[in-house]
């Protein structure tokens, strides 16, 4: 057989086919709207209800913050010429002066509550429910092992201070009497996961206002909520920048971690929640934003179609 | 029976049921015309360090006690109730019953709102002796919430600590002063008070309990708050 004129057969073949399935479109638009419109429905409803992972992340600048660690060997936290209290009535007399490279080692379960007004000095208090704090580990020097309770102020002289940690995280204060720092400003973002891809897209994006207290809560169905575990870290700027910027306030933050929400408490409202509405993803999913402009360019091109069919009926048979 | 005898008999036993229920139950009535108490859609900011002395029994319950004290020197009795989330929020003055002798006595405190909905620790009630209008505090009365009325072994002090390290040191011990660590409250709104001190009431020797509330914020002590507590003539003992 000759091989060019079987490839024509099948040419030939493949032609009558689609423009028999092309003619059965023309002679059916209905019926092949109605189904298509069905595909489009069950999808774009696949699309909405899939319960996706989110990241929210906090980006602020805050005079205080707590964190309970939930790991020791991510909290290393360099605390060169800090001023160390180990006793809660101890007096400024028994301030112990750290020396240069000192590090604090956190343990896990610590709790640490961080403070910094304007370019002041940072203060952090560290507290164990059992056991000890942690540990202060010197180049030329023994380690010095915490109690339950210790205490650090810290000038950042020249080079900032960066402390990251992994832990429960609370930002600001719930503002009442006798709370004198608070959160200054900041934003809430959430990534939601995208279907089919290991990628993220941005799904909104809400501004804190000036003493907020937020924390990050993780919700499984069926049981109550509890604190999500975040990772970040915070920075202190120099208080003696020498730079083109002036020193930067407070302390800067920056966590993220896997939650469901973000439940923020404000003075004069009852507190509310951010989290990602399964409605935004028809705003901010790539996926779904395409598949939603695809059905309505579809059902355009199908209506045109329609009009443009009885358009060409009314001409041929004016009568009818 | 004839139904005049049965409402003969139906009437005596009201009649003889009614002191007999009355007589186990010390009042102390409100002073002025009607409850002076609010509840807003925002929280209100108390200043005071201590919010609230308050039975370790306390239950979620809107009935409102103070246990009685020989040492109880004022004819009047101010009582502040403030909520957690700062929202709830009352000052009034009740007269102590004359003659009682009993070791509890319930408020006259008829509240408008729900209190039974909050829990346990969740409002703190502050009675010391004098009027509300005339002195700003005093020796502090043990308040209770609930029905029971055992006298504590223990006792919660809500403080507003302003986020601090707080300690109560137990002053006039007969063992000599005691430091307690008091348990910051992490959860929730904390517009009321931030902190709880459950301080043991068992090993004190005198009718009243000195404590002082020690506050540390980082660097930093905060001016101490002393309080005199009125404790009941066999408090846990």
């Amino acid at each position: 057989m000759n091989p060019v004129g079987s490839v024509r057969t099948l040419l030939n073949g493949t032609r009558r086919r689609g423009r028999g399935f092309l003619l059965a479109i023309m002679k059916r638009p209905r019926k092949i709207a109605g189904l298509f419109s069905v595909t489009l429905v069950l999808v774009v409803l696949g699309l909405f209800l899939d319960s996706r992972d989110h990241i929210f992340t906090v980006n602020a600048v805050t005079e205080t913050a707590s964190l309970v660690t939930t790991d020791g060997a991510f909290s290393e936290w360099r605390v060169s010429g800090a001023s160390l209290l180990t006793d809660p009535f101890a007096t400024t007399a028994d301030e112990i002066e750290l020396p240069e490279n000192a590090y604090l080692l956190i343990r896990k379960g610590s709790e640490i509550d961080l403070q910094r007004h304007g370019t002041r000095a940072a203060k952090i208090t560290l507290r164990a429910k059992d056991g000890r704090v942690g540990s202060i580990v010197m180049p030329d020097a023994d380690d010095r092992v915490l109690g339950s309770w210790a205490s650090l102020s810290i000038v950042a002289d020249g080079r900032p201070l960066v402390w990251p940690f992994r832990g429960l995280l609370r930002v600001g204060d719930d503002v009442t009497s006798g709370v004198d720092s608070i959160l200054l400003s900041g934003t809430v973002n959430i990534l939601e996961e995208q279907l089919f891809r290991d990628t993220r897209y941005n799904a909104g994006a809400t501004e804190l206002d000036r003493g907020d207290r937020i924390r990050f809560w993780k919700h499984a169905t069926g049981r109550a909520p509890k604190e999500a575990v975040v990772e970040g870290f915070f920075r202190i700027e120099p208080s003696n920048q020498e730079s083109f910027t002036e020193p930067q306030n407070a302390i800067q933050l920056i966590a993220h971690g896997g939650a469901t929400f973000v439940n923020i408490e404000r003075l004069g409202s009852s507190g509310y929640q951010i989290k990602a509405t399964r409605w935004a993803r028809f705003l901010y999913d790539p996926l779904l934003a395409f598949i939603a402009g695809l059905g309505a360019l579809l059902f355009a091109a199908i209506e045109v179609y329609s009009n443009i069919r009885e358009m060409i009926r009314d001409a041929r048979h004016p009568d009818e | 029976m004839d139904y005049r005898a049965t409402l003969l008999l139906v009437a005596a036993l009201i009649g003889f049921a009614s002191p007999v229920s009355l007589a186990q139950e010390s009042i102390a009535m409100l002073k002025d015309s009607e409850l002076q108490e609010s509840l807003a859609r925002e929280a209100s900011v108390s200043g005071r360090v201590v919010a609230g002395v308050l039975s370790s029994d306390a239950s979620a319950d809107d009935s409102l006690f103070l246990f009685s004290s020989p040492a109880r020197a004022s004819g009047d009795v101010c009582v502040r109730v403030i909520s957690r989330d700062g929202l709830y929020w009352s000052e009034n003055t009740f007269r102590w019953p004359s003659n009682s002798r009993s070791e509890v006595v319930r408020l006259q405190y008829e509240s408008r709102y729900d209190l039974n909905s909050y829990r346990k620790l969740d409002l703190a009630v502050l009675g010391y002796e004098g009027d509300c209008s005339e002195v700003r505090d005093g020796p502090v009365l043990i308040a209770l919430r609930g029905k029971a009325h055992a006298l504590p072994e223990s006792l919660d002090i809500l403080v507003n600590s302003g986020r601090s390290d707080t300690f109560a040191v137990l002053t006039n011990l007969s063992t000599g002063p005691r430091t307690i660590a008091c348990r910051p409250i992490t959860d929730g709104r904390r517009t009321g008070y931030d902190t709880i001190c459950r301080v043991p009431v068992a090993d004190s020797g005198s009718e009243s309990l000195v404590v002082k509330i020690l506050r540390r914020r980082f660097d930093r002590m905060l001016s101490p708050t002393e309080l005199v507590l009125r404790l009941p003539n066999e408090p846990g003992r």
